[in-house]
């Protein structure tokens, strides 16, 4: 016994939606474009990073890492900031500080830097030089 | 009906045994079942407001759910697939699985980042939601009402390499294989910082040629990949590779892709198939030995 026209119709929309969202460049997770590395990689990048101040003035790097799951891709809502409503940074620094002060750290204000990378071949190693720049401050977050 | 649309027709409809389609139906729920039950998901909980963007179909969490309500989705759907293994409920129990995998995997999505780790199972997973149910798990003379869900199921897979090929080629060009990209992804070494193997990495930087013929051979096999949906004997060749370039990228990026591993073996292979070569071979090497 063949397949019912209903199972071919089903199989053919399914595999539809995954061509569309594969060919065009569709994101709706868990439909993807299957976009995997598919930037081209050079000696320069740039990345974001959040640090915090103290009451004393003191920044210390933000070191999601060492946070729990929660924070640890904290980088990708920095890396949208240039696009970002006031509300949404305002709301992302709340998270970083929360995270901070459940770490136990005394946090004034949340720093966000862009941080301008270069990667060279020195001596059998690699060596990356890093020029941060100040983007934005939340105060009192 | 065209030769081309004839030969589409015949290799997504054409027919597969019962047993095989048991054995791909269970290591489905299977692999779904260890996904949910072992994820990191509980550790999910804290995620600040200002930190959380889930995706489309969980819009409606204000925050992330608490790790007592992340674990019970992880017993319900733990259960839901040893039951499906027992085959209790089936239709049901697999799509309570697939539903509990679906609502962990797209809150561990639910960090800003499109996480690629579940999806080609998720998606894979989905024909087989309206899959027929064989009794006769044993049978293994081809029926054709039993082979669209694991073909679907192989054409996805396909599909999720081809595209990352494919986009490899349209957002950079012939330069992803020409220029230093291999070589300086792993220098630059994987973001967020996770443990990698750094003397393989080492070693995989220091020879710039190297980096370039990686580049070109994952290119060609990525687009190259529909070739396993119409071409059987190919299937294990790539899955074997293809499970090689993950191995590599978990040592190299610390990246998790076993979902990956798990689910091209599964689908790709006809495992009662070889169960009975194998069968077969032990009595014709056991008959060789016997005296006389």
């Amino acid at each position: 016994m063949t397949p019912t026209i209903r199972v071919r119709w089903f199989v053919g929309v399914f595999l539809g939606v995954v061509m569309l969202f594969g060919f065009v460049g569709f994101e709706a997770w868990p439909l993807t474009a299957f976009r995997l590395f598919s930037v081209a990689r050079d000696d320069t990048r740039t990345s974001w990073e959040a640090r915090t101040v103290d009451a004393a003035g003191v920044e210390t790097p933000f070191d999601q890492q060492d946070l729990p799951l929660g924070y640890r891709l904290a980088e990708w809502p920095l890396s949208e900031f240039p696009s970002s409503s006031d509300a949404t940074r305002a709301a992302v620094c709340r998270g970083i500080a929360k995270g901070a002060r459940d770490a136990g750290r005394d946090v004034a204000a949340v720093r966000v830097y862009r941080l301008r990378e270069r990667i060279d071949r020195v001596d059998d190693d690699w060596e990356v030089t890093t020029d941060p720049e100040l983007y934005h401050e939340c105060e009192h977050p | 009906m065209t030769t081309v649309g004839k030969r589409l027709d015949d290799a997504l409809f054409g027919p597969e045994s019962a047993a095989r389609l048991w054995c791909a139906h269970t290591g489905l729920a299977v692999l779904i079942g260890l996904r949910v039950v072992l994820g990191p998901y509980r550790q999910l909980d804290p995620t600040p407001d200002g930190l959380f963007r889930p995706p489309w179909f969980l819009v409606w969490l204000s925050d992330m759910p608490s790790a007592t309500v992340i674990a019970a989705v992880q017993v319900v759907g733990g259960l839901a697939a040893a039951l499906f293994v027992a085959r209790r409920w089936p239709r049901a129990t697999f799509a309570v699985a697939w539903i509990a995998y679906l609502l962990l995997a797209g809150l561990r999505d639910a960090r800003g980042k499109i996480m690629h780790n579940d999806v080609l199972l998720l998606l894979a997973a989905v024909p087989f939601l309206a899959a027929p149910m064989p009794r006769e798990r044993r049978e293994r003379a081809p029926d054709a009402r039993y082979g669209w869900p694991i073909r679907t199921g192989i054409l996805v897979v396909a599909l999720g390499y081809f595209f990352a090929g494919y986009w490899k080629l349209v957002r950079s060009g012939l330069s992803w294989v020409t220029s230093e990209n291999v070589r300086l992804s792993i220098a630059w070494g994987p973001k967020p910082e996770v443990g990698r193997w750094d003397a393989f990495a080492d070693f995989v930087t220091s020879w710039p040629v190297l980096g370039v013929l990686i580049a070109a051979f994952t290119i060609a096999f990525e687009i190259s990949f529909p070739l396993a949906f119409f071409w059987a004997q190919a299937r294990v060749w790539y899955a074997a590779i293809a499970s090689s370039l993950h191995v590599a990228t978990y040592f190299l990026f610390g990246l998790d892709y076993w979902a990956w591993i798990g689910t091209l073996w599964v689908l790709f292979i006809d495992w009662p198939a070889v169960v009975v070569a194998v069968a077969q071979r032990r009595v014709r090497i056991a008959g060789a030995r016997a005296p006389g």
